[in-house]
């Protein structure tokens, strides 16, 4: 038999690009024949590393479909309609309401993700879900098949490089740095990071600074209206480094005092295991895949007040004792990512569903 | 995992803040999209593939001579926009071209029922902007080719 890993696309450094990546390494491992096919494949890859979904080629029943499932695609049809075993990996689709003021296209991409998602539903074979929560949308949206819940290989050994010595110097200057990373989209709710920090700068500490990265598409509504909203609002030390490098990327990580989250939808929330393993304490409300992720690491939130958010980050920047125990936690935490334990889980879980 | 005591923690923080007094105000980010949605609204408009899809989707009179014209097509995007629009009244703040100012606040709408009305006074006003628009064509001299608004 052979295994298909199949996608919309494949990007370099993503979350769904790492997994692809990384079941791909255990498949080898196993010695099981298999190969990626992507619609779109990020140029950055090395050559060869996946082909194009339109030389799909021609399956029996005994071969099987990994395909992993993050939007609406022509290839939800594709997958759908096959005739071998279908495993979907569901790496969660964003509710369009976050985007109907903001993104249209993005807007009709999960509105047709959710409506193919639930056609999917007695036409797969198997699932994962790469955290519980996906696993609970995954049961709402009618699927029967079984599904088990398997987190995102993160490839930490990148994360063992160097960070960049410029950053480090630039904001090692006694400040403290508040940190969020994540795509500048409305369901990461930057605009409660932005309250939160404007309470912690004017009644905690004026010598702060939030650095909030994550890329965002030319001519972002959501963006723009955050900037005008930092301005208005007369908020001092908000800094979007924009497009910056990996190095620069584990640098922030390792000058920040706190990574704060706030998002309201996260199908897993990747920086959140990043933090863990960079070793930056975590706050984070209590939404969507954020508490499983964590686990009882960080400090999870259940509420959204600035001025409580705030004070918190204040107790965490202050008290030791407390930074300690979040970091120790965080730390025990992260042995449940590490890559030997989830190739392992994985293998168990083929074995069992699709070999 | 350790017990963080996470509801000790919250007390000792509401115990602070109630020792602060009370707080500012602090402008929520609802505020802020409602005050600027129409300005940020032509701002966007710019957008090569959205101003592509604006034209058709929707036709908007605008003379021959100013097909093409980076801010007439803004402002069709505007236009757009504002019929669609469920928030009246609204005003618009001001847009920069380049270096020149188109001054939108002018206009502000009173809360009308009828699309048709709200749409026959819309025409009106483009049919102003126009005028603006061609007051600033006869004195092009920073901006010859009439694009690349900011």
């Amino acid at each position: 038999m052979k295994i298909i890993q199949l996608a919309p696309g494949i990007s370099f450094g993503d979350a769904v690009g790492n997994d692809m990546l990384a079941m791909k390494h255990i498949l080898d491992e196993m010695g099981i024949e298999n190969e990626i096919y992507a619609d779109s494949i990020d140029d950055r890859l090395p050559v060869g590393t996946a082909k194009s979904a339109e030389q799909l080629p021609n399956l029996s029943k005994e071969d099987a479909v990994i395909y992993h499932m993050a939007s609406g695609s022509r290839l939800n049809y594709i997958f759908g309609n096959l005739k071998c075993k279908r495993v979907m990996v569901y790496h969660n689709i964003t509710p369009p309401a976050f985007f109907e003021h903001y993104d249209e296209y993005a807007y009709e991409q999960c509105c047709k993700g959710y409506e193919e998602l639930q056609w999917l539903a007695d036409k797969t074979d198997y699932c994962l879900a790469v955290s519980e929560y996906n696993k609970q949308d995954l049961i709402r949206m009618g699927f029967t098949c079984p599904i088990d819940v398997l987190p995102i290989v993160i490839p930490f050994e990148d994360y063992d490089k160097e960070p960049a010595e410029n950053i480090l110097t630039e904001y090692r200057d006694g400040y403290t740095n508040i940190l969020f990373v994540g795509r500048v989209v409305p369901n990461k709710k930057h605009e409660d990071i932005i309250r939160a920090f404007a309470r912690y700068q004017e009644y905690y500490n004026p010598k702060s600074r939030l650095i909030l990265i994550g890329s965002s598409r030319k001519g972002n509504k959501y963006k723009n209206r955050l900037i005008r909203y930092i301005q208005q609002a007369e908020i001092k030390n908000v800094v979007f480094p924009g497009h910056i490098s990996f190095k620069e990327i584990l640098a922030f990580y390792k000058v920040a005092d706190v990574f704060l989250c706030e998002s309201e939808h996260e199908g897993f929330c990747v920086p959140l295991v990043e933090a863990m393993y960079l070793g930056t304490p975590i706050i984070a409300y209590d939404a969507a895949a954020v508490a499983s992720t964590l686990h009882g690491a960080g400090i999870l939130m259940d509420t959204k007040d600035p001025m409580i958010t705030a004070g918190m980050i204040d107790k965490l920047v202050k008290d030791e004792e407390l930074k300690q125990t979040v970091l120790d936690n965080q730390k025990e935490r992260l042995a449940d990512f590490t890559y030997e334990k989830i190739a392992a889980q994985f293998k168990e879980l083929l074995r069992e569903h699709v070999l | 995992m350790q017990d963080i005591h996470y509801n000790e923690l919250i007390a000792q923080i509401n115990q602070d803040i109630a020792k602060k007094g009370e707080l500012s105000s602090l402008m929520d980010f609802e505020d802020v999209k409602r005050l600027n949605i129409y300005s940020t609204a032509y701002e966007e408009s710019l957008a090569e593939e959205e101003m592509k899809e604006m034209h058709e989707r929707r036709e908007i009179p605008v003379r021959p001579e100013f097909e093409g014209n980076a801010l007439v097509r803004g402002v069709k995007g505007l236009i757009r926009k504002l019929i669609t629009a469920t928030v009246i009244p609204m005003q618009l703040e001001q847009n920069v071209w380049n270096n020149k100012v188109v001054d939108f606040s002018k206009i502000c709408f009173g809360k009308m029922q009828e699309d048709t009305e709200r749409i026959r006074i819309l025409e009106e006003k483009v049919a102003e902007l126009e005028q603006k628009i061609q007051k600033l064509e006869n004195s092009k001299t920073e901006n010859p080719d009439g694009e690349g608004m900011v």
